[in-house]
């Protein structure tokens, strides 16, 4: 029964966005779409795809797709930013969530920019680029100061991490008159955001907004921090940061999303995910272990947190 | 351990010197539900089937009950007069943030109206808001019934906290009764996303699990499978809002009041 709604689910996938399609049809190349739903059918007939021969060669548009990720990423302005490649895999993340230049993409709190400086330049002058922020309390102040007035804020931050490069950057805060961008997206992406959604009582303002936001045929990219499947249920409402991947998928239901594909590519099999102190106890954060000491060594060696990647669409 | 304040907080609404006549000892769920004081309520037993609903959820007169957003105390009056002699009322609201200084907050609102009639004495009743839970409740709590909430939570965004400020409530064996306006399973996401008061009934057991709840058993019990469920004017346009006034009303007057699922969870891991 699951295994048959999620195999619709990718199939549908597959045939957006429909110029793509015809394009590679003709090219005879598998669409993004079409691997994704190979790799479910993959797991569902336990099939390991490594070990047949490799694939032919990529279309032209895909070459070009790799080149452009490929200057974004190497672009001197992300010479910090690069140190978390490792960890964030952003060209695989990104191909994933099946992003493409020119599309109109909506990055749920870019905070300090680390995806913006990719998403910015890779979406192109033809692409639109919406930071989308929640409503802040009154109470939040301080740090969440710079999650206010997103529609002067985030186009002004994004002069400063990417200048004049690439797609036209716009902000929202949810609480903002979203009329007239609603139906325009392609991609609502939401990266390590589903913890606080909860804890900061912005989940529901906030995936409102997201199904306003999003085209009937479009995708929500989530990347989160896991628990174990068998964490306690007090680990996992938020304080911690880790999230059990079955109530994100629960989660995303209850707001009419349906699950098209979990892939494996920011997983880390190395963290225990049961931090005391969350996953702000690994880097780059290292909570509680002191600089220097053998604790923090043994921090760096784990990496950042283990992660779901999940890749959903709206359902009615 | 946990009955040791449970007794004690009995002894005390016993020895409280305001006690009603009416309380003063044990009456059955029968009798209260046949006392005058109710007899303005009564006339929405027909649809909220007060005495199978609260037996669908195991309550007992000896129990330590929370009601969740009592709203203007149907269940209430209902529920003080059968627990307060032999086990605990008490009543949760959302918090509702800062109030006006120098105004009293909600618990002494909902007091002072609960007990404005007479019928009922202020030491019977424990009423908090959601972020001044008593430390000594805590983990103590037998049953928490949810009637005709969710809806509300999810439109206000407290839905987490909320949820999560329950099961603070429970003892480990303790459970949580749900009565919720039902959308049908293939209602469109739009209108059953709480805007309209209705719900489906899988999406109100996903928020349970993810909040650490696990679904008992689900009961017909206040079902009306008169209740089309697509209203464009929501629940709110049936009975006993009837936002529409004289417009139709006998319409839906003879559909009654909504389709409701009722639900009972306990906590999981």
């Amino acid at each position: 029964m699951r295994v048959l709604s999620c195999l619709a689910a990718a199939t549908m996938a597959v045939s957006t966005p429909a110029p793509v399609m015809a394009q590679q049809q003709e090219q005879e190349e598998p669409s993004t779409g079409e691997q994704i739903l190979r790799g479910v059918l993959d797991v569902l007939t336990g099939r390991d795809r490594t070990t047949e021969a490799p694939q032919e060669t990529q279309s032209d548009a895909q070459m070009e797709r790799a080149q452009t990720m490929n200057e974004v990423l190497m672009h001197p302005r992300r010479a910090e930013d690069r140190a978390r490649d490792a960890w964030r895999h952003p060209a695989e993340t990104l191909e994933f969530f099946d992003i493409e230049p020119g599309m109109t993409v909506v990055d749920y709190m870019p905070a300090t920019g680390w995806y913006s400086r990719v998403l910015i330049p890779y979406l192109g002058r033809e692409g639109n680029y919406i930071g989308l922020n929640p409503e802040l309390h009154p109470d939040l102040t301080g740090y969440w100061d710079m999650y206010r007035n997103a529609a002067s804020r985030i186009p002004a931050d994004a002069r400063n991490w990417v200048g004049m490069d690439g797609a036209r950057v716009w902000g929202l805060n949810t609480d903002d008159e979203l009329e007239s961008f609603a139906g325009t997206a392609d991609r609502v992406l939401i990266f390590r955001e589903i913890h606080n959604m909860r804890r900061f009582g912005w989940l529901h303002d906030s995936m409102m907004a997201i199904r306003t936001l999003l085209k009937d045929d479009g995708l929500l990219g989530v990347v989160q921090h896991r628990a174990r499947e068998d964490a306690p249920i007090g680990y996992t409402f938020g304080d911690n940061g880790y999230q059990r991947q079955e109530d994100v998928i629960r989660l995303m239901a209850v707001y009419g999303f349906e699950l098209v594909a979990a892939s494996e590519i920011n997983a880390n099999p190395n963290d225990p995910a049961n931090w005391e102190r969350g996953v702000w106890s690994l880097p780059p954060s290292y909570a509680g272990a002191s600089e220097g000491s053998a604790e923090r060594a043994r921090r760096a060696e784990i990496g950042e947190s283990d992660r779901m990647t999940l890749l959903f669409r709206k359902v009615s | 351990m946990r009955l040791a304040p449970l007794f004690a907080a009995a002894a005390l609404a016993l020895a409280a010197p305001a006690m009603a006549d009416n309380h003063a000892e044990a009456a059955s769920l029968e009798d209260v539900l046949a006392m005058d004081s109710r007899a303005a309520d009564a006339v929405r037993d027909r649809y909220r089937h007060p005495a199978e609903t609260l037996h669908f959820f195991g309550v007992e007169p000896t129990m330590r009950v929370v009601e969740f957003g009592p709203g203007g105390g149907w269940y209430t009056r209902l529920l003080l007069p059968w627990l307060a002699p032999q086990g605990e009322y008490m009543a949760m609201q959302a918090d509702t943030g800062p109030g006006e200084p120098g105004q009293p907050g909600w618990a002494e609102r909902f007091i002072a109206a609960t007990t404005s009639s007479g019928a009922f004495a202020a030491g019977d009743i424990t009423a908090f808001e959601s972020d001044e839970i008593p430390d000594e409740v805590l983990g103590t709590v037998d049953r928490v019934l949810v009637f005709r909430s969710i809806h509300g939570l999810m439109n206000a965004n407290a839905a987490d906290r909320e949820l999560r400020a329950i099961r603070s409530l429970l003892a480990d064996d303790g459970m949580v009764g749900v009565v919720q306006h039902r959308a049908p399973e293939d209602a469109a996401y739009e209108y059953a996303n709480g805007a309209n008061g209705y719900m489906r009934q899988a999406d109100v057991i996903r928020l349970f699990a993810i909040h650490g709840f696990e679904l008992v058993a689900a009961s017909e019990i206040n079902a009306n499978p008169d209740d089309p469920a697509n209203w464009e004017g929501g629940v709110w346009t049936l009975p006993p809002v009837l936002r529409y006034g004289d417009q139709d009303r006998e319409r839906y007057e003879a559909i009654g009041e909504s389709d409701r699922m009722t639900l009972l969870f306990r906590k999981a891991n």
